[in-house]
């Protein structure tokens, strides 16, 4: 090889060495967060769209009463896969994706510190949500609420395969979130660029170290709560049995040990996109940035105190509940903060309006409303009327379409020529907005009427003459408009997506942390040459080093240009000391790598074998998922 | 260079939209109209009376703070729409770069390059300052002690206390049926509960199968049957009526028909309900009645249920010794007529799937006999 003559610029073997690699086996074994975070983005989408039309199957049948659409059992089947597919297969895999796609951009990282542990939290969730959907096919789909609750969901009366999906599934899918959050908490502690100290560190990754934090906490009593149902289920332990002992509450209070921190998880860092929308739109910085982020912090704690208000109607002597009661309340005071937070910086900035602020200013309306219904809840004597009523789908929807499912719209639109190189179009996006914020309210508010109107929860059909019917059918034809919004936004997301890639901007709303630096979408690398962060607004404060897309950093340290011009052909970055930043040594990281695939088919065909009860299979996926194990740890092996 | 989304198109006032929404749903109830059957904004005990007022006040005062809040909300946007009129906004980008004002560092507000902004920026600061101080916590810890004190009182008026002179039912949920007895009165019945007007009733809830939860909204809160685990609602019943309620914690198949009726009478009506359920119905006199009796045992009826004074004493479905002077059918969900009966005895999942009682295989004849002795069981 001549080596002056056809020597590779930097920028070109950069890209060679983080590109994946050629053909379909090499786009398989990409352990690169884009890609990941990507793959999450989109499946996760199909998952809401899946998701969503459960729900419209479900308000067609309660748009009459006694309407037969369908029968108990198809309803049963419906909400209990719509609860949890948007829980565990929309909105928490939805914003891992994007934590994973923009967490390390937005630091100036060039990868998750672990990548092969990312694509095998990818490969789980995948696996964990088709492995749900498979009970359709062999038509033993989950029936019992995605709760579970016990004792219905024991072998006795629950006798089919439908529960064993349901539990281990989730189970593969608890276990995707543990992977992806142990990375967050890494990328967040030690892959960061120089200079990006604590008080640095952008909000939206704040917000997904704050609720990887509460994954690594929750996530573990459920993953326990469902392997000692499983085991009551398949050898017969009395873990939940009354009649020998054993205790119906304790899945309870297992389950939302999890459950409660659980839609904080799926709040916390939707409030940082929403942060983000809203500092990229008011040109300035959050109002109060240290209260908001103190705030997140406050709500992950006070989040696992909370659990026991899901269960005022079990009668839990009333001191106990009325210290949750107290706690319940508590939560409601960072959440205050935040909203101020939000309006405050919208009041200081001048506001440009884009589809994404649109979502925002629909957050926080829709959110504001379900966080006072929260406060109602939260107080015992209240909930004995309103627990398991439509009051509470109504303030359950508010909160989270309000708090998650907004924001998410709005990261999509404000995110996507960084995930894709595409714009959204606006106009439609805006349409589309009108169409799901008033489809959603004429859908949630009158449910609140019916809930206390005495329509209990889960119900698949309901008598003539009960005063329910005008509001079902509002509520309905609601929950149309609002799907006629769903459909909108994806032929929007699908449209731009034709043609020729447009020449996109690298930071088309003028935002300011450091994703907006590099090219849309990001290059393979992400960064080239030396980051170097001052403020929190990295973009605006004219100090800050942003690297170098053209040009040479004259005066680069060694380690910089080791990074710039990975000769050895490894995938290099820079990890850096934990409070302050200050580049610390070099990490070499892994790249393409099937290992994590083969490791979750053999977790598959294992927990395949503990579903039919086949022990010889169990036992073949045990030693197939190790020896992939093995070989993914071993030194040298790809 | 960066491209800037088009500006300059005015919102279409988001805060209006709800506004427009609430106004569609109250017009839309005002031609409706339907009478709602069993509310819990309709109470008819003092309990449900307190529930109620905690709801009217959390109602309110939440309805103020949202209507603050989107105020709050709005006066940005409006203020931003005027902005946009007269000077476009220049965006902050790393190509025209600004320097922070000193002591900015962690939390100061980012202030463009202009210095002739940071009179506005300071008084901005404080504005926003109040705001998250006064909106963000000194006013929600004020409303939230109100609550919690409203909260604490009406929790202690509606606890389900034991009272003097109380009446003691004991409620079993089974799936999908409640099973109804008073132990002092020695009464078994199901699904339909009759007590007293002004006189304290207590109940005592029970599950035989998976977690059931028993709610009548006008009267009171819902409490959870749990297998293994014995619960009690108790209040006082200040006005008659019959009140509907449906189990309201998810129980299976049939969850959304499992309906229970409390009849609440004055008291001498109820002293004659007593003495006539006290006593096992009168034996079967018509022909056709006694027939009737014979086809309940050959038909396997009494595998389940019970007939007081009779062989029949199986505990598996609903006792039937007072079947006849019942209001409705299958835990609560038609009206006790003879066809219903009908449909309910051969084809009992037509009328409610997943009923756990199988179809009864019974001629013509004899199905009519045993209607005729089942309308006999009063």
């Amino acid at each position: 090889m001549s080596a002056e003559t056809s020597r590779p610029t930097d920028t070109e073997l950069l890209d060679y060495v983080w590109a994946a690699r050629p053909g379909f086996v090499g786009w398989l074994g990409q352990c690169n967060h884009k890609a990941v975070g990507r793959r999450f983005i989109f499946t996760s989408f199909f998952f809401l769209l899946l998701g969503g039309a459960m729900a419209l199957l479900m308000r067609t049948q309660l748009a009459l009463p006694n309407n037969d659409v369908m029968g108990p059992d198809g309803f049963n089947q419906l909400f209990t896969m719509h609860g949890t597919i948007m829980m565990f297969l929309f909105v928490v895999p939805m914003l891992e994706g994007f934590t994973i796609y923009v967490g390390p951009l937005a630091l100036g990282a060039r990868d998750m510190p672990m990548p092969r542990l990312n694509a095998f939290g990818y490969w789980v969730f995948l696996f964990g949500g088709l492995f749900l959907l498979s009970s359709g096919v062999v038509g033993a789909v989950p029936d019992s609420g995605w709760f579970a609750y016990v004792p219905l969901t024991r072998a006795e009366f629950a006798p089919g395969l439908n529960l064993d999906f349901w539990l281990l599934g989730v189970t593969m899918l608890e276990i995707a979130g543990i992977a992806a959050a142990i990375e967050v908490v890494t990328l967040m502690a030690r892959f960061r660029a120089s200079g990006m100290s604590v008080s640095r560190i952008p909000i939206f990754v704040w917000s997904g170290f704050v609720a990887s934090v509460m994954i690594l906490f929750a996530f573990p009593p459920l993953v326990a709560g469902t392997i000692l149902l499983e085991l009551d289920r398949k050898i017969g332990t009395v873990f939940y049995d009354a009649a020998f002992g054993g205790d119906p509450l304790l899945w309870q209070h297992l389950f939302w040990w999890f459950g409660h921190p659980e839609v904080y998880i799926q709040l916390i860092p939707a409030l940082g996109m929403a942060a983000a929308i809203v500092t990229a739109s008011a040109q300035r910085r959050m109002a109060g940035r240290t209260a908001f982020i103190a705030s997140l912090v406050a709500i992950g704690i006070l989040s696992f105190g909370l659990w026991v208000h899901h269960m005022y109607a079990t009668g839990i002597p009333l001191m106990a509940t009325s210290l949750f009661t107290a706690a319940s309340f508590m939560i409601a005071i960072p959440s205050g903060v935040i909203i101020m937070s939000f309006i405050g910086t919208m009041w200081w900035g001048r506001l440009r309006w884009t589809a994404a602020m649109y979502y925002v200013v629909g957050f926080v309306i829709i959110f504001v409303a379900g966080g006072i219904t929260g406060v109602m809840v939260a107080m015992v004597p209240f909930d004995w009327q309103a627990h398991d009523t439509y009051f509470v789908v109504a303030h359950l929807h508010y909160v989270l379409v309000g708090g998650s499912l907004m924001p998410i719209l709005g990261a999509l639109h404000f995110w996507m020529p960084k995930l894709t190189g595409r714009m959204m179009n606006e106009r439609w996006g805006k349409i589309a907005f009108g169409l799901i914020f008033v489809g959603f309210n004429v859908t949630f508010f009158p449910q609140h009427a019916l809930g206390l109107w005495g329509m209990t929860r889960r119900i698949w059909t309901y008598e003539a003459d009960l005063g329910w019917n005008g509001l079902n059918l509002l509520s309905t034809a609601g929950s149309y408009v609002m799907g006629l919004g769903m459909l909108i936004f994806t032929i929007n997301m699908i449209v731009v997506h034709l043609g020729p890639k447009p020449d996109t901007p690298d930071n088309p709303w003028g935002a300011e942390s450091l994703e907006w630096a590099t090219e849309s979408p990001a290059p393979n690398y992400n960064f080239r040459s030396r980051l170097q962060v001052a403020s929190p607004e990295p973009l605006w404060d004219g100090e800050s080093v942003l690297g170098a897309k053209g040009g040479e950093d004259p005066d680069p340290p060694a380690w910089q240009r080791q990074l710039d011009r990975p000769e050895t052909g490894l995938r290099q970055a820079l990890a850096t000391s934990g409070l302050d930043a200050k580049p610390d040594h070099i990490v070499t990281l892994p790249g393409h790598s099937l290992w994590p695939l083969w490791a979750t088919l053999g977790l598959g065909v294992g927990l395949i074998g503990v579903l039919l009860d086949a022990v010889a299979l169990g036992i073949v996926g045990l030693i197939a998922l190790t020896v992939a194990a093995t070989a993914w740890l071993w030194p040298g092996v790809e | 260079m960066t491209r800037r989304p088009r500006a300059g198109r005015a919102p279409r006032a988001p805060r209006l939209r709800p506004l427009a929404t609430y106004a569609a749903i109250a017009v839309f109830l005002a031609a409706c109209g339907e009478e709602v059957r069993d509310s819990a904004t309709n109470p008819a005990t003092p309990q449900a009376a307190d529930l109620n007022w905690l709801w009217s006040l959390s109602f309110w005062m939440g309805t103020v703070v949202w209507i603050v809040v989107m105020i709050l909300l709005a006066v940005p946007i409006l203020r931003s729409r005027r902005a946009h009129d007269d000077e476009p906004a220049e965006l902050a980008t790393a190509s025209a770069p600004g320097r922070q004002p000193p002591g900015a560092e962690i939390d100061g507000p980012m202030v463009a390059a202009d210095p002739a902004r940071h009179a506005e920026a300071r008084r901005d600061a404080k504005v926003r300052s109040r705001l998250l101080w006064i909106g963000g916590i000194i006013v929600p810890v004020i409303i939230l002690f109100v609550l919690l004190i409203a909260d604490g009182r009406v929790g202690a008026t509606t606890a389900h206390v034991e009272r003097e002179g109380e009446l003691v039912v004991d409620v079993t949920g089974h799936m999908f049926w409640w099973e109804v007895s008073y132990p002092e009165e020695g009464i078994v019945t199901a699904n339909e509960i009759n007590i007293p007007v002004d006189r304290p009733v207590r109940f005592r809830l029970l599950s035989e199968d998976v977690i059931h939860s028993f709610w009548l909204p006008p009267l009171h809160g819902k409490t959870d049957m749990i297998p293994g685990q014995e619960n009690w609602q108790s209040f006082v019943p200040t006005q008659t009526g019959r009140f509907r309620g449906n189990c309201a914690e998810f129980c299976g198949i049939a969850h959304a028909q499992m309906v229970v009726w409390v009849e609440v009478m004055e008291p001498d009506d109820y002293d004659d309900w007593v003495l006539a359920n006290q006593s096992p119905p009168d034996a079967p006199e018509t022909e056709s009645a006694i027939a009737g009796e014979r086809a309940y045992f050959e038909a396997g009826c009494a595998a389940c249920h019970a007939i007081d004074g009779t062989a029949s004493v199986a505990r598996v479905g609903p006792d039937l010794t007072n079947l006849a002077s019942r209001g409705t059918l299958a835990a609560g969900i038609v009206p006790n007529t003879r066809d219903n009966l009908r449909e309910l005895i051969i084809d009992p999942w037509g009328l409610k799937p997943g009923n756990p009682m199988p179809p009864t295989i019974i001629d013509d004849d004899e199905l009519d006999a045993l209607l005729d002795y089942l309308e006999t069981l009063q």
